[in-house]
């Protein structure tokens, strides 16, 4: 120190404390504005979240009261395994209340659709005017589980029409998970409500409980 | 050695009469006034430097802690959303379940389907006398093939009349057309819809 110059000394000095200032400007600066930035992004995170949470719960609480047994109907017009024995019994049902006979009803075997759904075919013949044949067809459209004619062969003498048809229903597994609580939920959207209308007012298939055997006590043939 | 005596000596002169402007130091020591002036600009600068980091040191404190409560406290309202949405966890399943049929009933709805045409070929056949018949009728999404036996001439008329103005159908294609004395006009038709 003692050989340093005196100009040299006091100009360090005078500098030492701009230089000091810079320094913490720099260290600080960086580990401090980083630091809040980090806790920035996570207020942002938690905002957005706070946002979408408000939104489902406000959404939930609302459609709780609505919403009804839409889900039921719903799962019944596509239902998560294969319908053709419900199938079945909503065409013999029709077909009654049609008054018109329906024989040889064959249900196919289950099979992957182009459109990703399980797919099953119902064949069946009926027997009775054109018109009713007709009418018939036209009502396959009112029941559930969802069924589309596919294919239709008529054939009609003295009067009498005679018909083979195939119609297919889909199925498909149901979601297996809720999303995160985190995603977003819509409510039902306009085009939502008119398809859940329609599916509301199909025909819902009735099924009688067939009920269990009685098990009677095993008689013991050796007593007199 | 001899100058830095003799700038102590100068300094202690100095200190002891601040108002005698006493420089013992050699002239080749002595730091010039402009410089000096420099020097003390820096110094002054430094010393705001210091005071302006310290202000700015305490406020990005205070951002700090105000974003720490900040955050604190939508964490603690995103933990009771959470809750809320456990009790209405039933609506949310079947909210989840509604919309995952409606999303796949609408791919069903998009399928084609032959009720469409026979609902619109239904219209044509309706108007046939009693005496007319469908011989055959085979009706497919993407087609309908009829063999129809008219036996009175009115009525063939009236069915290819309005079949040819119709709206519904994109080709109608005769495919053969035939007269029996005995069975009346065989009318062989293949319709392609728009």
């Amino acid at each position: 120190m003692k050989n340093i110059p005196e100009n040299i000394k006091v100009a360090l000095t005078s500098t030492a404390p701009l230089v000091a200032a810079i320094i913490l400007f720099l260290l600080v600066g960086n580990f401090g504005i980083s630091k809040v930035q980090d806790l920035r992004g996570q207020i942002s995170k938690a905002q957005s979240d706070n946002t979408i949470l408000t939104q489902k719960v406000s959404l939930l609480q609302n459609i709780s009261g609505t919403i009804g047994n839409a889900p039921s109907a719903a799962a019944v017009a596509l239902p998560d395994g294969n319908p053709a024995l419900a199938v079945i019994s909503q065409l013999k049902n029709l077909a009654a209340a049609n008054i018109i006979s329906i024989s040889n009803i064959k249900g196919g075997a289950a099979s992957d659709d182009v459109t990703g759904l399980g797919r099953s075919n119902v064949t069946f013949d009926l027997d009775g005017t054109i018109d009713q044949i007709i009418t018939f067809l036209q009502s396959v459209s009112t029941i559930a589980p969802i069924t589309l004619v596919d294919k239709v062969k008529i054939s009609e003498s003295g009067g009498i029409a005679k018909a083979s048809i195939s119609v297919k229903s889909f199925w498909a597994p149901l979601p297996k998970t809720l999303p995160s609580t985190n995603t977003q939920i819509s409510d039902l959207t306009p085009d939502e409500q008119a398809i859940l209308l329609k599916i509301s007012s199909l025909v819902q298939p009735s099924f009688s409980q067939v009920p269990g055997a009685e098990v009677g006590g095993r008689t013991d043939p050796f007593t007199p | 050695m001899l100058p830095f005596i003799l700038w102590r000596l100068g300094l202690q002169c100095e200190n002891k009469m601040a108002s005698i402007n006493l420089n013992l130091l050699p002239t080749e020591l002595k730091v010039s006034t402009g410089l000096s002036r420099s020097l003390r600009s820096i110094r002054m600068l430094g010393v705001i430097g210091l005071v302006g980091f310290l202000v700015f040191g305490l406020g990005l404190i205070g951002f700090f802690v105000f974003s720490s409560f900040q955050l604190s406290n939508l964490n603690s309202q995103n933990d009771t959303l959470k809750g809320q949405l456990t009790t209405l966890s039933t609506s949310e399943t079947q909210l989840v379940l509604l919309k995952d049929r409606i999303a796949k009933i609408k791919i069903v709805q998009g399928l084609p389907t032959s009720d469409k045409n026979l609902t619109n070929f239904r219209k044509y056949i309706s108007g046939l006398s009693g005496s007319s018949t469908v011989n055959e009728l085979d009706v497919d999404p993407g087609k309908i093939t009829a063999a129809i036996d008219f036996r009175s001439n009115s009525d063939l008329t009236t069915f290819l009349t309005s079949l040819s103005e119709n709206t519904e159908f994109k080709v109608i294609d005769l495919s053969s057309f035939g007269f029996n004395p005995a069975t009346g006009y065989l009318v062989s038709l293949t319709v392609t819809p728009k």
